[in-house]
């Protein structure tokens, strides 16, 4: 038999389900030596029947997907799957990060709230208008934040820019 | 005993084709014209609603010619019921089956 058609085999024989993978193997395998020696002992064995027989074993692709995937197998694993402490454990990482990302613990960093808020702004702080931007964004929308947690933003930003100045006027006068 | 379900076309066509007496995968392709990727995941379903049932060929009949052992598939009583009843839903299935028993006598 064409060894295309047994690696083929092969190949799909690993989506089958490992207790039945075995007889699953065999069948195809009989079915597919059946078909090639029935060509031979007909003479009807050319290219164009070994690609027919070749198209034929992806046909084996769909059955092994089948015995995966079934509307048994699938409420099997329905029922026993969530049970095991495997699924348990992934369950309670998913569920936790979930919760860690949409908690408030997420949003305590202040340059992260102001990104984001100026985000759902519109993102105008982005724009050349910098601080006068900013502050824009951060009024429109009332309920974003009080005026000490913008004042307090706006203060660390403007001791940022001024330390940025400084140090640009430092390198400048340095290179002259 | 569960009540049979309502078979699909390509169902009532395979198990029509084992009932005419085709026993293997292969043949019911050949017969049928349908793909190997329909007419077997079809055969495990209605195995699996216990409407056909498969058996080993003898291992030593087969090593005997010198050719690996093949699966067939035959129809259980629950099968010749609903078989019975896809004809008279499906009414060229009953040609069908006319035809193919003319040509196999």
């Amino acid at each position: 038999m064409d060894k295309r058609v047994t690696k083929r085999l092969l190949w799909c024989c690993w989506i089958v389900p490992r207790r039945k993978r075995t007889e699953w193997f065999r069948e195809w395998h009989a079915e597919v030596w059946h078909w090639a020696h029935f060509l031979v002992e007909s003479e009807r064995q050319s290219a164009h029947t070994e690609q027919e027989l070749l198209r034929h074993c992806w046909g084996a692709f769909s059955d092994a997907l089948w015995h995966r995937l079934n509307r048994v197998a699938v409420l099997d694993f329905l029922r026993t799957y969530p049970l095991s402490p495997g699924f348990c454990l992934i369950a309670l990482v998913i569920a936790l990060s979930v919760l860690i990302a949409g908690s408030p613990m997420s949003r305590l960093c202040p340059r992260r709230r102001t990104r984001n808020r100026c985000r759902e702004a519109g993102g105008r702080c982005e724009s050349a208008s910098g601080l006068q931007g900013m502050r824009d964004a951060l009024t429109s929308q009332k309920y974003l934040m009080t005026p000490d947690d913008m004042n307090a933003i706006l203060t660390e930003m403007q001791q940022e820019q001024r330390e940025k100045m400084a140090l640009a006027v430092k390198e400048f006068s340095e290179k002259n | 005993m569960a009540p049979s379900p309502k078979l699909s076309y390509t169902s009532a066509i395979v198990l029509q084709t084992i009932g005419a007496g085709y026993r293997y995968g292969f043949d019911i392709m050949e017969v049928t014209g349908l793909p190997s990727g329909t007419v077997y995941p079809a055969l495990r379903r209605l195995e699996q609603q216990e409407l056909i049932k498969s058996k080993w060929e003898r291992q030593d009949a087969a090593f005997a010619e010198e050719r690996p052992a093949r699966k067939y598939y035959q129809l259980t009583r629950q099968g010749k019921d609903a078989l019975a009843r896809a004809r008279e839903r499906f009414a060229l299935l009953e040609q069908l089956a006319k035809d193919e028993t003319s040509r196999r006598r």
